[in-house]
């Protein structure tokens, strides 16, 4: 059996390392590119949203390069996500590849189908409890390690002394962390990149803040945004994410306590908006603007695929969130046809109108 | 107390109107329905949606200006959350009483009850009574309500199972025997909406087409055709229509689906492709139609004059596959 899975982000990193210490074959789909998406899209129908069809290039690039099954997450609506495996499955299918999709939808209580599901994934092979913990314990490091220092690239790339320099940093650290197997190295590798990143940065200036929020996939994943935060980042901006990978697996498989809290204080936020879920995750962005208005952010970039339908009602929302909050929300609305300099230069004119205002709020203190 | 109720002519409007009429004529207070969807009411509810919202809503929307512009006291803006248990009804339903407020701030005071299961069941008259505490009503006369409103609505739905339909026209079919025999597979909001649909009902009815439509379809019905999915929908109106599909298509007792849905529609653009992937694998002609404010008429009714031409060879003929040269070919 040899295993392939959708990317998002830095999650290849973490499924490989999960498979590799299991003793499982796991085929990384190569990374995301106008082909892969060119792919997808080909094969995929025509209005479901974005994700899908950049899944859907994985997975057959995956397939070429001999995986057997696929493994998808899933889950119980009322966003479209939760149905993906079984279009992708049925258009496979059709398209001759003969594999075996693994869909699993979060536990959420029920853990017995949970396990059933994922599994046929173990090949037969049953670990002990202490190999077992020993894999838990090193995949959940290295989540830990890849979120704090991607938190970390997004705090120093306003302050970088060569424009590139912390992006190049953090690619060589990716590479280098997919490879590590053993929790002792992570931490090396984490300690060294923070004491390497703290000697590209220097002093000064006070840069504006912008949130980024939206829909998950959009924002993990920078092949599909065009690279947004690095846009932004080189353009100055201190960029904070909302959304990390571990974030889900303390949501729906750990019911970390500090998550349960951030989930609240941000329905708190939005309760005058939205009291009520979506889906996705439309609620969380209208929280979170409000969050973020509140804290004094410059601005808010909103990302969302084309016609998802929980964004679309965050989107609605949010005309009125940035004028009763006087913060300039900018959604990006991306699919298979957006363009990289069309972003660029709305980034640019979203970025200089940010700062004219910062600029005019002090004089306007001055007079 | 509110002397008339606003109830836009959009979206499940076409499912529990028969509800609301009878709740709100028992409270004593004046239904009213919003006008036929017009040119006027597409364009109101185009200027104040977000771009890529569906047709529906934008429609929705429009209605609500419509209401407010007849001066009534509250408009019904029900925020449908599942109207079965587990499943749900689509997203945008669950956000569209807060995206109102938020995009037309100048409306009358929005009712806003909560429907998270069947209408029928007890949650919903709690919710009921929470939702339309301005009418001064005691619980007891709030309950008959409830009751009459239900009522009118198994009344409905019983109609409904025979085939009872907004658009039946008596003399559809004139002097004609129906040629034909297609189920016409979309929201009930996107097909009998006249003017989104531009009349594609009767359109049909004219042309000797007999409709089949996923109303007549029971539960058991639909469970019966989602037997053949590994995944249950989790939409239920997607559910239904693709259930009413499969069991059609598994009785064979129709020649040809259209699919009806409307641009940006998050559920059909998924539940569809496995529909026509089906009908395909199956051999069984589909016509799909997406609707949305820049669809023209002609257009539309030049796909379907070719569709119902195909069909008519297909018997005529006996081939399957009709190339746009050369002789028809039966790929059996």
């Amino acid at each position: 059996m040899r295993v392939t899975f959708p990317h998002m982000g830095t999650l290849w990193i973490v499924v490989k390392t999960l498979f590799e210490a299991i003793g499982q074959d796991v085929v990384v789909p190569p990374p995301i590119t106008q082909k892969t998406i060119a792919l997808g899209v080909r094969h995929s129908p025509e209005m479901a949203c974005f994700p899908l069809k950049v899944n859907m290039g994985n997975f057959i690039e995956g397939l070429e390069r001999g995986a057997d099954t696929i493994l998808m997450a899933g889950g119980s609506g009322p966003c479209r996500f939760g149905y993906y495996a079984q279009v992708q499955r049925e258009i496979l299918k059709d398209l001759g590849y003969s594999f075996n999709m693994i869909a699993v939808d979060p536990p959420d209580g029920d853990w017995r189908t949970f396990w059933a599901r994922l599994r046929p994934l173990l090949g037969g092979k049953q670990p002990g409890w202490k190999e077992g913990l020993e894999t838990a314990l090193l995949v959940w490091e290295k989540l830990k390690a890849l979120d704090d220092v991607h938190h970390l690239v997004l705090e120093t790339r306003p302050f970088e002394k060569r424009s590139g320099a912390v992006t190049r940093c953090h690619d060589l650290f990716l590479r280098e962390m997919a490879e590590l197997r053993d929790r002792k190295a992570v931490r090396r590798l984490t300690a060294e990149t923070r004491a390497e990143m703290s000697s590209l940065r220097e002093a000064g200036k006070n840069p504006l803040r912008v949130a980024m929020l939206g829909e998950i996939y959009m924002c993990l994943e920078p092949a599909v945004n065009m690279h947004l935060e690095k846009l932004l980042g080189e353009m100055g901006v201190y960029v904070e994410r909302t959304i990390y990978l571990s974030h889900w697996l303390r949501d729906h498989i750990l019911a970390d306590p500090r998550r349960i809290l951030a989930r609240r204080s941000f329905k708190k936020c939005a309760s005058r908006y939205l009291d009520h879920f979506v889906g996705g995750h439309g609620w969380e962005s209208v929280g979170k603007t409000v969050r973020y208005a509140r804290e004094g952010f410059d601005g808010v970039v909103h990302l969302l695929p084309f016609t998802c339908g929980p964004e679309v009602i965050a989107q609605g929302i949010l005309l009125r969130v940035s004028r009763d909050y006087d913060i300039p929300v900018l959604s990006l609305s991306m699919d298979e046809h957006s363009s990289e300099t069309g972003l660029l230069t709305r980034l640019e004119t979203f970025v200089d109108m940010l700062s004219q205002r910062r600029t005019g709020r002090r004089a306007e203190l001055c007079t | 107390m509110p002397a008339s109720v606003g109830i836009p002519r959009a979206l499940l409007y076409y499912q529990f109107f028969a509800f609301w009429q009878g709740f709100f004529g028992a409270l004593g207070a004046e239904a009213v329905v919003s006008g036929q969807t017009g040119r006027n009411i597409l364009e109101a509810g185009l200027t104040a949606a977000v771009e890529e919202t569906c047709l529906p809503v934008k429609v929705f929307l429009g209605h609500l200006q419509d209401l407010a512009g007849r001066g009534v006291d509250c408009l019904l803006v029900p925020r449908y959350v599942r109207v079965e248990k587990k499943r749900y009804t689509c997203p945008k339903l669950l956000g569209l009483p807060d995206m109102t407020r938020s995009l037309l701030p100048g409306l009358p005071p929005l009712l806003v009850p909560g429907i998270n299961g069947p209408i029928d069941e007890p949650p919903v008259l709690a919710e009921l009574e929470r939702a339309c505490g301005i009418f001064p009503a005691d619980r007891k006369r709030l309950k008959e309500a409830y009751r009459f409103g239900l009522g009118e609505y198994r009344r409905f739905l019983r109609g409904r199972l025979q085939g009872e339909l907004f658009f039946t026209e008596k003399t559809a079919h004139g002097n004609r025997a129906p040629s034909f025999k297609v189920a016409l597979l979309g929201h009930d909001y996107n097909i009998f909406d006249e003017y989104l649909s531009f009349n594609l009902p009767r359109y049909l009815q004219r042309q000797g087409v007999e409709i089949v439509t996923p109303a007549v379809c029971g539960r058991k019905q639909v469970s019966s055709g989602c037997g053949r999915l590994e995944k249950d929908i989790f939409w239920t109106f997607n559910r239904d229509i693709a259930g009413a599909a499969f069991y059609f298509l598994e009785r064979g007792e129709v020649e040809g689906f259209i699919l009806v849905s409307s641009f940006a529609c998050g559920p059909d653009s998924i539940v569809n492709e496995i529909m026509e992937r089906e009908f395909k694998r199956a051999g069984v002609p589909y016509l799909t139609l997406i609707l949305d404010e820049h669809t023209g008429e002609a257009g539309l009714r030049t796909r379907l004059e070719a569709f119902l031409d195909m069909l008519a060879w297909r018997r005529g003929k006996g081939a399957r596959y009709f190339p746009a040269y050369g002789n028809p070919v039966d790929c059996r």
